[in-house]
């Protein structure tokens, strides 16, 4: 069930590598098919983002290639520095919620949003090696995450890795071997479970399944939907892949040229598009 | 409970020219809470893109859609936030057509509870009332734990109807949801149908078989032929 508040708030997030100038923001976007600014070559990654995540459900960013979904992830997981924008949290987990309510978390020191990232946050990147250290086995992967989230015992934390690799299907017998042996799919769950091993609030998932054989995709995503519903997860879900938004999620923003041209109930963007591009994504989806 | 005031619906194809297509004609209706409606009309006359506008898988583009709430506020379901229909679709109103959105991997008996799941209702008790509905709607009991992918048409129209109903939403938009059944599944049908009604479920439905509609509306709503000038080849 969606509650009315959302546990996370983003307005105006804007990512630009450039020295931009006074036109990178008038002179890019959909409505000039660029994201590159002409005057002073800035590519503006995103801009202007508006985004609410409320507890319990999935929202879905589609787009093409370099339209801003990953950099939009990255930024809400502290990976890179927003240039402009707030994000809100009311995730009512972190003891230092006090501090950070109606605070831009996105101004935080590096270990404030350390600490909000380990208490309330998983991610599963498309690149298993930016999610995993290939050379340490899939259980140590999930004991430094517990590490990091405070847990101290070693026995527990083994427990728990364990417990965690049987929900994603990752063989147990495996555990003390390291990813860098894994298939692809395989390599996804080790990261799906380490990234639940904090009992997250909010998951991202950055095109999880993309790169992944059609069959071992079907299972992947079985698995997700299957532990969002028993873990109540608060999710986003990035995809340049329509079959994986309407699978997964209830909402969609659809995004271009690092803008979003377009938020609705996912069965609406898929059956009754209003934009031009997402009319075109559609269509090219289902042909 | 729903007041429909000259909504309309047009879709503007931007690849081809920004082409606009009418799905319907201005419409206006209202059903009280616990009636039952019924649009009726040829074939084209946009019934089912008028219910997919009240459960906003459409975007009207004119008129509102005022519908009251269970705890007694009215909203326009046209401009209603995102994220409040979402929370209207989980706890009041209900939409079934003839499709089963078949999920891999899982059972007959668990897409039918899903609805029920997270509303307060423990697992076994939804599993338990899915395994009642479903014998109810004779599926046979080796079904009932497998997966629907490789059930028959009339099978999966079933178990769509009964995730439809099992937990009796306050409004029900149906588009022609037995399409392919026989007639002693239709007739079951109906009767699952009519004790929802008689529960003070409000109804808006689509129904080809002149009998179907007769036995479960309490009124009928003539769709009419878009004119000429309107007209399009699209066949929602
Ligand atoms: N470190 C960087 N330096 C310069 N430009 C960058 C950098 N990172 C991203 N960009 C640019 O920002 C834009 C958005 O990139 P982003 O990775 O967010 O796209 P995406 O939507 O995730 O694409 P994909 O579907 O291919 O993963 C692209 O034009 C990209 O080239
Ligand atoms: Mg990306
Ligand atoms: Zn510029």
């Amino acid at each position: 069930m969606l509650i009315k508040n959302p546990i996370l708030t983003a307005t105006n997030l804007t990512k630009r590598y450039g020295p931009g100038c006074a036109k990178c923001l008038e002179q890019t976007g959909p409505d000039y098919g660029r994201n590159q600014c002409p005057v002073c070559g800035t590519v503006i990654a995103c801009a202007g983002v508006d985004l609410a995540i409320h507890p319990q459900e999935v929202l879905g960013v589609v787009g093409e290639s370099g339209s801003g979904k990953s950099t939009v992830i990255k930024m809400l997981h502290f990976d890179i520095d927003a240039d402009d924008g707030h994000v809100g949290l009311h995730t009512g987990k972190i003891e230092t919620d006090n501090r950070v309510r109606n605070q831009n978390v996105l101004k935080f020191s590096s270990f404030g949003k350390r600490q909000i990232r380990n208490a309330v946050m998983g991610i599963v990147y498309q690149n298993p090696h930016l999610g995993l250290r290939m050379n340490i086995s899939a259980g140590g992967n999930i004991a430094e995450r517990l590490l990091m989230a405070g847990w101290r015992n070693v026995g527990d934390m083994r427990k728990r890795s364990a417990m965690l690799l049987d929900k994603t299907e990752v063989p147990i017998s495996r555990m003390d071997e390291a990813p860098r042996n894994f298939s692809g799919g395989m390599q996804q769950r080790v990261q799906i479970a380490k990234a639940l091993s904090n009992e997250p609030v909010l998951l991202l998932l950055d095109e999880v399944t993309t790169g992944l054989d059609v069959s071992v995709q079907a299972r992947v995503l079985d698995l997700i939907r299957k532990l969002q519903q028993e873990m109540d997860v608060a999710t986003l879900v990035v995809s340049h892949d329509l079959g994986v938004i309407r699978m997964l999620t209830t909402r969609t923003m659809v995004m271009k040229n690092g803008r979003v041209v377009e938020a609705g109930l996912t069965d609406q963007i898929l059956e009754d598009p209003q934009h031009p591009y997402t009319q075109l994504l559609v269509s090219s989806a289902l042909h | 409970m729903l007041r429909v005031n000259n909504l309309s619906k047009t879709f503007t194809i931007h690849n081809l020219g920004a082409k606009e297509i009418s799905g319907f004609r201005p419409v206006s209706f209202e059903v009280a809470t616990g009636k039952t409606l019924a649009l009726s009309g040829p074939s084209g006359t946009g019934k089912s893109s008028i219910i997919k506008c009240l459960y906003r898988t459409y975007l009207a583009t004119s008129g509102s859609i005022e519908y009251t709430m269970a705890n007694g506020e009215t909203v326009n379901l046209v401009k209603l936030p995102d994220t409040e229909m979402v929370r209207l679709r989980q706890r009041e109103i209900g939409y079934v057509t003839q499709f089963l959105r078949v999920l891999p991997r899982v059972s007959a008996t668990e897409i039918v509870a899903g609805p029920l799941i997270g509303t307060g209702v423990s697992y076994d008790d939804a599993i338990q009332r899915a395994t009642v509905l479903l014998r109810r709607l004779r599926i046979p009991d080796e079904l009932l734990d497998a997966y629907p992918v490789t059930f028959s048409g009339g099978e999966q129209q079933r178990i769509n109807i009964a995730r439809a109903i099992i937990w009796k939403p306050r409004l029900l938009l149906l588009d022609e949801p037995t399409a392919s059944l026989d007639k002693g599944s239709i007739e079951i049908v109906i009767e699952l149908l009519n004790e929802l009604r008689q529960q003070g479920t409000t109804m808006v439905m689509i129904f080809h078989d002149p009998d179907v509609m007769h036995a479960l509306s309490d009124s009928i709503y003539l769709t009419q032929t878009i004119q000429e000038e309107e007209c399009c080849e699209c066949n929602r």
